[in-house]
């Protein structure tokens, strides 16, 4: 038997556990707080409320997405430990990097269903959202008495349709998606070295700030003319060397203000996601290996 | 070259060094072991004896600081070597949110059972640690003797030659703790393997056939069950028409030879006897 | 001998050497995508430690991981409710900031300035706590004002839209009168393809108000030639630039044969 299918039991293992444990509910409290929220912003004009729900939810997904994905990593290794399930599972004959990865993709697949539903969730709102305010502005093209009115209401139609069906929300998701994938793969990593499990929470906390921070941190080290000492210099370099650039992936704003953002940046980006991805998930099999269990 | 043991141990030794310089415990010292094939070998001890870290080093979970180990003739950290292999770790504790066939299911993939094959034997393992009414529930809800039970199935999902057995019957009724003891026997018939550690010396004393005592990360005793209880030189005497007031006179008459004597059995020390008296004989407990 | 200390260096070192290996990959690679994301975004803010000031620190670090959008509605809600308590500073200050937060959201510059020149001003205006009529009047100007630096900058921040520019052209003809400013800032909306029909008109139009005829005659009469097919009149109102060229023609005294022929527009049936 190949080692992806002992990686494939493993993982799906994994997600059921979420999926029996807790994951549902905290697509519920999503779909509640969005609807709720939503509302809030109905006394705006229509610009403002799509801008809003499109924030709102994409912000909403990232933070969830990115607390789940360090809470749920940062408890795998422990409770396996505690559990003693690992030594079952590594008794049998599954090498260490196969549990590591299996137990990766686990919460990896949990994580996109977490993500997806509340994409679903955000595209109801935004539909739901598309449905009144474009029934109001039909009726103002029944009513309208000349042709500018008839123009006006027209326009505003077609602008509701264009901001509620976006397809560039896809690549806002895409782009929250890939920063919580990597953001799963530094808790998973800083985890294989970690005593508890506030640890990894801590650590991979504050390599997601400095990851938001790197770009500063590079600049500043790479640029003479920037007035740092020797010891500031040498910090800079070591996190613009070890911490992936996480604002890469913050381009959610611009495609919300409906920006000029190109498939071709996209597509780099991912690239950039993945050789981090990969580069950290080997780090962490290597530590793994190490480990002393 | 030995690998007709399915279980070599040379000069094995595991220390685990304390953080911050505060020297190292020693978990294991100098230990050689060899089990052979199709016997029931018991690995015994008290508590902090040496006995989990020993068979985590057998099952290349930890690697040893120092020495040698062999598992059928190959280092233990090779994962095709442990599919020969069944594990049973102390007190089990499984994912609580699965049941107990779905339990075997993941150990049946992840030791490569076909599929095919995987369904039919899930049930055949239910029936044989008489798991019928824990098959369709959550472990969550399992007893401590029904976590026992699966714990067996699933060391056993793969058909192993070795099975190894760590605290089988700890925590578990006596009526459980027979039906651990018989599914030993049973799979000793089936030319199995099977190496038990037990800290409740007497528990394992009817199915052994080898035993080796560890204490403190030392191996003080080794040897057939059979040679250890029954030391050569004493015998039991049976004697008919007794009287304590005439004891001094049938010891006479004894030595003499000749009054009605019915019949010789041995005297059976028990495993505790033992491991006392080797301690003692070894010095005490070390500082 | 295997020992522990050895395993243990083994996975640290092939750690330290992935992590060293791919972080000299990285940083060029990093260094381009933030050059092309700069550009993507023009005149992305950066965060002035003023700005960093004003805000509160959760905020600040919502800012850096990523929810400046959110940030940025937030505290458009929260000035919302200054308008609701009448507190006009606060209002500007923190509907500045927002625009900073997000300065390419064509939103924010245009309903800011929009609350700056008119409402703020009307109120300003009609103060009933202040008697004095030239203090009002000084005031109204004021928060024009203020609502035309905001337009400014916000053009500044967003050229690539035909909105903004087209708020500037109405600000600068309705509030101060500068008919020729208004005009150069309407002809910028109108040259974006996306731009509405009336966009096109006001250039005329502000041209005509600044008081220069010859101009504004030029401007319709490359509009008009611009289309030949006149089908959309219902919506560019041909007919309307017809009457405005006709009267242009006659206050110039274009010559009959220089003249346009607008005799084919008729005007739509209401």
């Amino acid at each position: 038997m190949s080692p992806l299918a002992r990686i494939a039991a493993i993982a799906r293992n994994t997600l059921l556990e979420a999926l029996r444990q807790r994951v549902l509910n905290v697509i519920l409290v999503f779909g509640l707080v969005v609807l709720a929220g939503a509302n809030l912003f109905s006394e705006f004009s229509f610009d403002d409320q799509f801008k809003f729900i499109k924030d709102y939810c994409l912000g909403i997904m990232s933070l969830i997405g990115v607390i789940m994905a360090i809470v749920a990593v940062a408890q795998l290794l422990p409770a396996e430990m505690e559990g003693r399930t690992l030594f079952t599972i590594l008794s049998k004959p599954v090498r260490r990097w196969e549990f590591l990865m299996g137990k990766y993709l686990g919460v990896a697949a949990m994580l996109l269903l977490t993500l997806a539903l509340m994409a679903a969730v955000s595209a109801a709102v935004l539909f739901a959202q598309e449905h009144s305010l474009s029934a109001d502005a039909r009726e103002g093209l029944a009513r309208a008495a000349d042709p500018q009115a008839a123009e006006a209401a027209r326009a505003s139609l077609a602008k509701i349709a264009a901001a509620a069906r976006d397809p560039w929300l896809l690549a806002a998701v895409g782009l929250v998606t890939v920063k919580v994938l990597l953001v799963a793969a530094i808790a998973l990593a800083i985890s294989t070295i970690a005593t508890s499990v506030m640890f990894t929470v801590v650590v991979t906390s504050l390599v997601y700030i400095a990851g938001h921070l790197e770009s500063t941190a590079r600049a500043v080290w790479l640029d003479p003319t920037q007035p740092a000492g020797p010891a500031a210099k040498v910090f800079l370099a070591v996190v613009s060397i070890l911490i992936p650039d996480l604002g890469v992936f913050n381009l959610i704003d611009e495609i919300v203000l409906g920006n000029t953002v190109t498939i071709a940046y996209l597509l780099k980006a991912s690239a950039y996601a993945g050789g981090c991805l990969t580069v950290v998930l080997l780090v962490s099999c290597a530590l793994f290996e190490s480990r002393e269990l | 070259m030995s690998s007709d043991h399915p279980i070599v141990l040379r000069g094995v030794a595991k220390h685990f060094p304390l953080h911050w310089r505060r020297g190292r415990v020693i978990a294991v010292e100098h230990l050689d072991l060899e089990v052979r094939r199709g016997e029931v070998f018991g690995l015994l001890g008290p508590n902090g004896s040496g006995k989990s870290t020993t068979l985590k080093m057998i099952l290349g979970l930890t690697p040893p600081s120092s020495g040698e180990i062999e598992l059928f003739g190959e280092p233990p950290a090779r994962p095709e070597t442990r599919r020969r292999l069944g594990f049973l770790p102390e007190s089990p504790y499984f994912y609580r949110f699965l049941t107990g066939a779905e339990t075997l299911r993941f150990f049946g993939r992840l030791c490569g059972v076909p599929r095919a094959r995987l369904e039919a034997r899930v049930e055949e393992l239910i029936a044989l640690v008489g798991l019928g009414h824990g098959r369709d529930r959550p472990l969550a809800t399992y007893s401590k003797g029904m976590l026992q039970r699966i714990g067996l199935a699933q060391a056993l999902v793969h058909d192993p030659e070795l099975v190894l057995l760590d605290e089988p019957t700890a925590g578990v009724d006596p009526m459980g703790s027979r039906d651990i003891k018989d599914l030993i026997l049973r799979l000793k018939s089936e030319g199995k393997t099977v190496v038990l550690s037990s800290h409740l010396l007497d528990q394992v004393e009817e199915v052994c056939d080898r035993v080796a005592i560890l204490h403190l990360g030392r191996k003080i005793v080794e040897g057939p069950l059979g040679e250890l209880l029954s030391p050569g030189d004493r015998a039991t005497l049976e004697v008919e028409g007794y009287d304590e007031r005439r004891a001094d006179a049938i010891r006479a008459a004894l030595a003499s030879a000749g009054a009605g004597l019915r019949s010789v059995g041995r005297p059976r020390l028990t495993l505790e006897e033992i491991f006392v008296r080797e301690v003692r004989r070894a010095g005490g407990d070390r500082p | 001998m295997r020992t522990i200390v050895s395993q243990r260096w083994r996975g640290w070192a092939a750690a330290a050497l992935l992590l060293g290996g791919w972080g000299a990959i990285k940083l060029p690679v990093e260094r381009a995508l933030g050059a092309e994301q700069a550009r993507l975004r023009y005149g992305g803010a950066r965060v002035s430690p003023e700005m960093r000031d004003m805000i509160s620190q959760g905020a600040a670090m919502a800012l850096l991981s990523g929810f400046r959008g959110a940030v940025a509605d937030y505290l458009w809600i929260v000035a919302h409710t200054y308008w609701e308590r009448r507190e006009w500073f606060r209002m500007h200050r923190l509907m500045e900031l927002v625009c900073l937060l997000q300065p390419r959201s064509v939103l924010f510059w245009d309903m800011s300035s929009w609350h700056m020149a008119w409402n703020i001003a009307h109120d300003a205006l009609n103060d009933p706590g202040e008697p004095r009529l030239s203090k009002r009047l000084w005031a109204e100007r004021k928060w024009i004002e203020a609502g035309r630096r905001l337009l400014e900058r916000g053009v500044e921040n967003i050229p690539d839209k035909y909105d903004l520019w087209a708020r500037l052209g109405w600000l600068l003809d309705q509030k101060f009168g500068d008919h020729a400013a208004s005009a150069e800032n309407w002809r910028r909306a109108a040259a974006f393809p996306d731009a509405p029909a009336f966009a096109r008109r006001q250039v005329g139009y502000q041209l005509e108000k600044a008081g220069k005829p010859e101009e504004a005659y030029r401007y319709w009469r490359e509009l008009w030639a611009a289309h030949p097919d006149k089908g959309d009149t219902a919506l560019m109102l041909w007919d309307r630039i017809a009457e405005r060229i006709r009267q242009l023609e006659d206050q110039l005294k274009i010559p009959a044969g220089q003249r346009v022929d607008t005799s084919a527009v008729v005007a739509p049936k209401p």
